[in-house]
């Protein structure tokens, strides 16, 4: 009886141990895979450089004509592992106006990131995905559920080339945040 | 509070019951550390299959790309070594205890009837771990991985009959490439795995029907007396096994810092590749054997092993479990693992005494760090591992040197016709070796300026004189006072009779000091190093007007200036 009693307690303990050993195991192999699992998160993986990004010759971009959308190309692209150039980071809406000063919109929808498409008939950006509206300044028009308009590019002219500062948004919020 | 729950659960899966039929079985004999090493083998096995599965998070099997993604999983991505260092030292692990655990089942007679399929399921398990080896091995596509995998595909070539269709499947066409890893990808992560998994479960399955193979010296009434449940007694000392191999992985890795990674593969350079180390007995083996022997023992020497193993519970029939009534079977395995043993110790005290080995191992130890290093700050070209040496600052730079300017003043003195310029090029030794001997077969003896005398100012003077002269480069550790005493003495010494150290001064007898080896400098001399400002009529060196854009010449003048502190 005496001996059936310590082995209950040898074998609780033993049971015990077992539970305690594999989950200290268990801890040590988890939380590095858990950092390894979170590790892109806040992490600028995908990014291109914060330099202005030549897309036009001035003179190309006609005055009072309907905007254009042009591919932005930039060198030096970094995904992950990769590090490219000439990689076709996004487009843009270009237009001048009459007194020639040059605006630019990313095409990327700030309601979902549709790629925005500029309407003849309307004289307006429209989304393909779920039909919200911008006028030509970028400014929301009522319908669509997109929270803000369009988000402007910062442009530069130098020596003739026009240049936009390539950056992403986050979508569907009333504020202009960068990614 | 779980209870109402977990009773939930039981009810319509009656898991309970499932888990306490999974646990109850009697150890005849009692609970043994010798039983441990299947249990440590399933440990094991889980994870690698749960590092494996993140591995795959972050890797993209191409062969362009994939050199790419390792680097970048194991040098930038949180705990990414520790997860890849588990995953590759964990193989070694289950290739050791695998070993333990076909001793301890060859020592026990655990092999003998009925439990036969069970041990030929365990020596395919043997196969399917090496096949895994082998596969995993070429993924990180880096030089060593890629060269070593290369002999065991070539070694698959020499098969008889079909050898080349062989070895065609293997690497997926005619040559290493994209479905080269594709394929090996798919059998390591897929294929692979499925068997092993299949296997496994067979194995346990078979396991549980006949039960360990309890010790000899025991007799029926006393294995009886003595038996324990496996759960928890033989779980605990499991467990207790698992935690030390877990323990003893960890501490390997820490101390490693993970697995290593080679610079990514490279066909056109050599390298001298190592298989795993327990592929050595065979690499080794290979050295003695030549001709149409080196066919038979390469594609012999495995088949002979796995087969004598399969074949051992068929040829081993006696009824005794005891090792002492077994000694010829067992004989032949102690002398299976001997040879294999001996082969691999004489296989590292080989490289290890050896200076060539040494050397290529040192030099690809270098090219590794700088290949990642790159990686790291600049990412890796779309071209491939590879070409991330190009993106080394003066890459180009170097390459225009070597094919321009190398021939004049980096080769043999015999062929050289001036000045040398190599790592080191401007730095303070250099300067002050050209002031103290200016016609020496490294400076300007090859050429046609010969009329300078050697500067024979000594100890603080002369290395004011250095120092000025150093200043010249632009280099921002130049020290002002230094320099300042230097252009006193430069000015009132004998320097001045022929040289000049403001830029502006077009035409001496000596050549213009001012700046020289500054970026600025260095991109008019090789446009126009006939300048009266420098040699004038006395230069030899061809004029590069319009030979280099403008980026070209900044390479250049980069890599000439890298130079200075080179091989400091």
């Amino acid at each position: 009886m005496a001996e059936k009693k310590t082995d209950d307690a040898r074998r609780r303990f033993m049971k015990r141990a077992t539970f305690g050993i594999g989950g200290i195991m268990g801890a040590v192999t988890a939380i590095p895979l858990v950092k390894y699992f979170l590790h892109p998160v806040g992490s600028p993986v995908v990014s291109t450089p914060d330099a202005p990004i030549d897309i036009a010759a001035e003179s190309d971009i006609v005055a009072g004509a309907a905007p254009v959308r042009l591919p932005i190309i930039a060198n030096g692209v970094r995904d992950a592992w990769n590090r490219a150039d000439n990689v076709a980071v996004g487009s843009c809406w270009v237009s001048k106006s009459e007194t020639g000063e040059i605006t630019a919109f990313t095409s990327v929808c700030p309601h979902l990131g549709c790629s925005v498409s500029y309407s003849d008939k309307n004289e307006d950006f429209r989304c393909p995905c779920h039909n919200s509206a911008f006028a030509l300044d970028g400014k929301k028009k009522d319908n669509g559920p997109a929270k803000r308009g369009l988000d402007p590019l910062k442009v530069t002219v130098e020596e003739g080339r026009v240049k936009v500062t390539y950056q992403r948004f986050r979508n569907d919020i009333s504020e202009r945040e960068p990614v | 509070m779980l209870k109402p729950i977990a009773d939930w659960f039981d009810e319509r899966t009656g898991y309970r019951a499932s888990i306490a039929s999974a646990l109850d079985e009697e150890v005849l004999g009692g609970a043994r550390f010798a039983y441990v090493f299947g249990s440590v083998l399933t440990f094991l096995l889980v994870l690698q299959m749960t590092t494996g599965v993140f591995l795959a998070m972050y890797y993209s099997p191409s062969s362009t790309d994939a050199w790419a993604s390792v680097a970048f999983l194991n040098d930038q991505v949180s705990a990414g070594w520790f997860i890849r260092g588990l995953h590759s030292h964990g193989a070694s692990a289950m290739v050791i205890v695998s070993g333990l655990h076909l001793f301890q089942v060859a020592v026990f007679g655990a092999y003998k009837k009925p439990r036969e399929l069970n041990w030929i399921v365990g020596v395919l398990m043997l196969g399917l771990l090496l096949a895994f080896a082998l596969t995993g091995y070429l993924l990180p596509w880096d030089q060593t991985g890629y060269w070593a995998t290369q002999v065991a595909t070539g070694i698959a070539g020499t098969a008889p009959v079909a050898g080349q269709q062989v070895q065609e499947a293997m690497q997926a066409g005619n040559g290493y490439g994209n479905l080269t890893i594709t394929r090996f990808f798919a059998l390591h992560v897929f294929v692979l795995p499925a068997l092993m998994v299949g296997l496994t479960v067979l194995h346990i399955a078979l396991f549980r029907k006949h039960h360990q193979t309890p010790p000899w010296w025991l007799d029926e009434k006393e294995l009886k007396r003595r038996a324990q449940p496996f759960w928890p007694d033989q779980m605990f000392k499991d467990i207790l096994a698992m935690a030390l191999v877990f323990a003893v992985l960890i501490i390997v890795n820490f101390k490693t810092h993970g697995a290593p990674l080679d610079a990514p593969a490279d066909p056109s350079t050599a390298f001298d590749a190592r298989p795993e180390w327990y592929f050595r007995s065979l690499f080794q083996g290979l050295k003695y054997f030549h001709g149409i022997l080196e066919v038979i023992v390469a594609l012999g020497a495995p088949v002979v092993a796995g087969g004598a193993l399969l074949v051992l519970p068929f040829v081993d029939r006696g009824p005794s479990n005891n090792p002492q009534k077994r000694v010829p079977y067992l004989a032949v395995l102690a002398v299976g693992f001997f040879v294999a043993a001996g082969l691999t110790v004489v296989s590292f005290v080989e490289d290890r005494g050896s200076e060539e080995f040494q050397e290529a191992h040192a030099v690809a130890h270098k090219s590794s760090q700088k290949a990642r290093a790159l990686a790291k700050t600049y990412g890796v070209p779309p071209e491939g591992g590879a070409a991330v040496f190009t993106l080394e600052p003066g890459y180009l730079g170097k390459k225009i040197f070597d094919r321009d300017c190398a021939a004049c003043h980096a080769g043999k003195v015999t062929d050289r016709q001036g000045p040398e310029i190599l790592a080191g090029f401007n730095s303070r030794q250099y300067i002050s070796d050209l002031l103290r001997n200016p016609s020496a077969n490294r400076f300007f003896g090859p050429t046609k300026i010969d009329d300078m005398k050697p500067v024979t100012e000594t100890g603080e003077d002369f290395s004011a004189l250095v120092e000025l002269v150093y200043a010249q480069t632009g280099a921002d550790d130049a020290n002002a006072d230094l320099v300042a005493k230097g252009q006193a003495l430069f000015d009132d010494g004998s320097c001045s009779d022929c040289h000049s150290i403001d830029w502006d001064t077009e035409e001496d007898i000596g050549p213009n000091l001012g700046r020289r080896g500054n970026p600025a400098m260095l991109r008019e001399f090789i446009v126009n190093p006939g300048h009266l400002r420098w040699f004038g009529e006395k230069n030899e060196m061809p004029a590069s007007k319009d030979k280099y854009t403008d980026a070209e010449l900044d390479e250049l003048v980069g890599y000439l200036v890298g130079l200075r502190t080179l091989g400091k």
